[in-house]
């Protein structure tokens, strides 16, 4: 069983992620934008974090970026959901940082995979 | 003359004061109703979303899921399935959301497709796409024959979702049809074509309209097919320029391709598009026989073509030294230019496009 | 009693005038209602998911003009940073601003400046440096010297990667899928379509968070309401009725994408003018013509761009001045088209009607408000007249706005509230009484500081969208 934090702007995402990794017996918490997944990585300790790039305000890219700034140091995973039609920044989600990619729209059961590896 | 324009006027302004009160009170009505249905629609949505991803991942239908005639669940349902399919993907998911539609919309949908509003019939449409209802490729055939399609959006979507369920009436619909279509669409079109009905394309090149010839072209090289590699080539040398540009690009597309000299002919075309293609399709090859003709390029007075060739010859592993030689001894000043501005590009990590 | 009669002549003129635009109007208005309904309730969001898949969708520099914008800039480079479109860069025109508009910039973007080899297809003021953003790639800053908006458009084409461009103004906020529809007649025409624009729409009363429109409402003074409707008449009934028949004169200077080839060749946006965004469409139908080509200028009324509305007095009376002085100096400099049937429905109708109804309209109106002012003095001797050219006045002004916000309601119903419509509809009604003669008469002294010679675009304060 793994902590894990979902940051991402939709609902609805969150809630289907939410839904596919309880299944799988994690436990989970949800930020709803960039800037709140900081403060709640600052109080407390997560194994993986899912991360959307495309969030108002912050993008995904900023939050990992700001992390980096931190540079407390963690083991904490890193899961960058992408929008395949986003294609001005697709070299640099890949450079990042993150520590796998998921494109949306996902599978549920990729998705279970990917975490399992990426906790194990 | 005064008393009548008064009384005209004054009726005229009347009768339009009338008009707009009534249509202010029917807007407002309805207006009030569509709230109120919205907030219906939503709270089905809210209702019916846990167990429609259950029902998505697991392919069993809990109770109470079905429309059975109520219009607002219909809607909640058609939305949160459209949303489900935006955001979840994979083969098992996307034949349930087809299942699931079949049995609760597909009745409706089709006594939409006949309706007389026109976004009402687009909106159907689009759901029997993004749903993939294939029970309805015979009909949408059917709507193109009796010319039932009113519109040219109409017309262009039935087609795509034709490609998309692999029709056999595609090539013969297109091939009868390309002068109405836009090239882009041909090319959208084209591209949802499954790869074991594409070959029919391919096998009958020759015959097709030049538009849906460009299509093919494109996306062979789009969908990097490189065991279509040998047609490419054979396309290489016609007369048209334009099927030749086209070529060019779809094998500079390619992840690998192996050198032909001949090549090198098409950068001393005299159409700059096909000199750009040339410098692109080097960087795939990396002859170094190349080289000296893509430094060449550099100076070449089309901006496009100088601008490729830079890049073209960043892809070499001894590019940046190439380039550097030319930025700092080159004997055209637009070569030195772009050399320099391509060095720098590369310097700060970036080489899209 | 001559004068009187001369009065009276005076006024049948007046009728004979307002008469004929309101015949023209009603024309317009019916053109947009049936092109409104047909698309009523399409459901675009699928419309696009289309358009998202398409490797081929033609990338696009989007140029932001900014002149001492430094409150806002920030928020509206960040709201397109996030805007739904495959392919595009960002290039922010810094004007030379007096203010740390560019600082600004740089700190938060962590800019750095960049060599790159500009191609110089239009005369522009100098560019001190260029730079690109660390964290968004597809992000640049033209820094350059002060030469008015004109100028840092043709700075930000010179510079531009990209076959297509869209300006913006700088502190304007767009929807996240209104690029792609606004895109959408481009790539669905082959090249046909060389310029699209969308609908602006106010943004005071609209709740606003990060950048993005979150709620969309009314704002509360009277004055910005005013334009609220004033904007939804523009668009609803003036731009669709005349795109539908490639008639189109104005795409909007806050939100409108051009192909690059054409306004290079056409020469960019002119320096001298102050109604530039107009300026360059005539441009653009001139080259059309003179071409023999039969390229398209569009108007696309749902995907919207929000901008601030000025709310003092001051600085909607300047605003109007120099819209009203860009105006003339467009339809000055292209005279020539000016019921020349060589250039076809643009010479016969479009130029016409701009000159004879938008131009010399608030000359008409306020001749018609003196009127009643003389009669008023004289005693009230043509009650029954003035009565007349009152109703006239009604139709005109208010009863046409009460039709644009109902036309709003009808098809694209951007305001969620039922309320809003109803407060829509009755600020209309009272457009004839006061809002309406406020703007004839700044119009008109446009046209008195264009005789006396005024130019420059006259600065506007700015408080930012997302204050």
């Amino acid at each position: 069983m793994a902590k894990i934090l979902i940051a991402d702007d939709e609902s609805v995402l969150r809630m289907l992620i939410r839904d596919t990794l309880e299944d799988e017996g994690h436990e989970i918490e949800e930020a709803s934008d960039g800037a709140e997944a900081l403060e709640m990585l600052a109080e407390r300790e997560y194994d993986l974090l899912v991360l959307d790039y495309m969030m108002p305000r912050m993008t995904g890219i900023e939050v990992i970026a700001e992390l980096a700034r931190r540079s407390e140091p963690g083991r904490m995973k890193i899961l960058m959901l992408t929008a395949k039609s986003q294609q001005s920044d697709q070299e640099q989600i890949r450079a990042s940082g993150a520590d796998a990619f998921m494109a949306k729209p996902f599978s549920p059961a990729e998705l279970a995979r990917l975490v399992e590896e990426m906790c194990s | 003359m005064l008393d009548t324009s008064l009384r005209v006027l004054l009726a005229a302004v009347i009768a339009v004061s009338a008009v707009l009160a009534a249509l202010l009170v029917y807007l407002v009505v309805r207006k009030a109703l569509d709230n109120r249905r919205s907030r219906i629609v939503a709270r089905y949505e809210e209702e019916l979303r846990v167990k429609m991803y259950r029902y998505l991942q697991e392919g069993r239908l809990m109770r109470n899921m079905l429309p059975h005639g109520n219009r607002y669940k219909f809607a909640a349902l058609e939305a949160l399935l459209a949303h489900y399919r935006t955001l979840l993907s994979g083969s098992d998911i996307q034949k349930q959301i087809a299942a699931f539609a079949e049995l609760a919309f597909a009745d409706i949908y089709r006594k939409r497709l006949y309706g007389r509003q026109w976004s009402l019939r687009m909106n159907t449409l689009y759901y029997i796409d993004k749903f993939a209802m294939r029970s309805f490729e015979r009909e949408l055939v059917r709507l193109t024959e009796a010319g039932r399609l009113q519109t040219q959006a109409e017309f262009e979507l039935v087609l795509s979702i034709l490609a998309s369920f692999a029709s056999d009436e595609l090539l013969p619909l297109l091939s009868r049809s390309a002068g109405r279509i836009s090239e882009a669409m041909c090319r959208e079109i084209l591209l949802r074509v499954p790869e074991e009905r594409f070959e029919p394309f391919v096998a009958r090149f020759d015959s097709l309209p030049p538009q849906l010839q460009y299509g093919v072209l494109d996306v062979i090289g789009l969908k990097r097919g490189t065991e279509r590699i040998g047609f490419l080539l054979a396309n290489l040398t016609g007369t048209g320029a334009e099927l030749r540009i086209r070529a060019l690009k779809a094998l500079s597309q390619m992840p690998l391709l192996e050198t032909r000299a001949d090549y090198v002919n098409h950068a001393a075309s005299d159409l700059w598009q096909e000199r750009m293609m040339a410098a692109k399709l080097f960087a795939v090859v990396r002859d170094r026989r190349f080289l000296p003709v893509l430094e060449q390029l550099l100076a070449d007075s089309v901006w496009w073509v100088r601008q490729q060739a830079a890049q073209s010859i960043l892809s070499f592993h001894d590019g940046r030294s190439v380039l550097a030689k030319v930025a700092a001894f080159g004997a055209d000043r637009f070569a030195r230019d772009t050399a320099e501005e391509y060095l720098e590009k590369e310097g700060s990590g970036d080489g899209d496009r | 009693m001559a004068t009187v009669d001369r009065l009276q002549w005076f006024g049948w003129l007046l009728f004979g005038y307002m008469a004929l635009v309101v015949c023209f109007y009603t024309f317009l208005f019916l053109v947009s209602a049936v092109q409104m309904r047909r698309s009523y309730r399409l459901d675009s969001g699928d419309l696009h998911t289309m358009l998202e898949d398409n490797t081929y969708a033609k990338p696009v520099s989007i140029l932001v003009p900014a002149y001492n914008e430094e409150k806002g800039i920030y928020a509206s480079v960040r709201s397109l940073l996030s805007i739904r479109y495959p392919h595009y860069e960002v290039i922010v025109i810094n004007d030379g601003s007096k203010d740390h508009t560019l600082q600004t910039l740089i700190e938060k973007f962590q800019m750095v400046p960049v060599h790159k080899t500009v191609r110089k297809q239009l005369e522009t003021a100098p560019i001190r440096a260029i730079y690109r953003s660390q964290i968004h790639h597809h992000l640049f800053a033209i820094d350059k010297e002060n030469g008015g908006k004109a100028d840092a458009l043709n700075a930000g084409i010179n510079v531009s990667r990209y076959p297509y461009f869209c300006s913006l103004d700088g502190d304007s906020l767009l929807e996240r899928e209104a690029f792609l529809k606004v895109m959408k007649p481009i790539l669905d025409a082959d090249g046909d379509v060389i310029a699209s624009g969308g609908s602006v729409r106010i943004a005071n009363g609209c709740r606003i968070e990060a950048g993005e429109v979150v709620s969309v409402g009314l704002p509360r003074q009277p004055l910005v309401v005013m334009q609220v409707i004033e904007y939804l008449r523009a668009f609803l009934i003036g731009r669709i009725g005349l795109s539908r028949h490639n008639l189109l004169l104005i795409v909007s200077g806050a939100f409108g994408v051009f192909s690059k080839a054409w306004v290079v060749e056409a020469g960019g946006y002119r320096k001298s003018s102050v109604g530039e965004d107009m300026e360059l469409v005539v441009r653009l139908h001139r080259l059309n013509k003179e071409k023999k080509q039969n390229k398209k200028i569009v108007y696309i009324p749902d995907p919207v761009c929000w901008t601030e509305a000025p709310d003092s007095l001051k600085y909607l009376r300047r605003q109007r001045n120099r819209w009203h002085r860009g105006l003339f100096e467009s339809l000055w400099a292209h005279r020539r088209l000016i019921f020349n049937p060589g250039y076809g429905a643009i010479g016969l109708i479009s130029m016409p009607y701009f000159v004879l109804i938008e131009l010399i309209a608030p000359v008409i109106e306020l001749l018609a408000y003196i009127f009643f002012l003389i009669d008023l003095l004289a005693g009230g001797i043509y009650v029954k007249f003035a009565a007349l050219l009152f109703l006239l006045l009604l139709l005109y002004g208010s009863l046409f706005s009460m039709f644009a916000v109902l036309l709003e309601e009808w098809s694209l119903r951007k305001y969620p509230k039922v309320t809003d419509i109803v407060k829509l509809f009755l600020y209309a009604l009272g457009e004839t009484l006061w809002y309406r003669p406020l703007t004839v008469l700044w119009r008109c002294e446009g046209l008195l500081q264009l005789a006396i010679g005024k130019r420059g675009w006259g600065e506007m304060k700015r408080k930012g969208v997302s204050a």
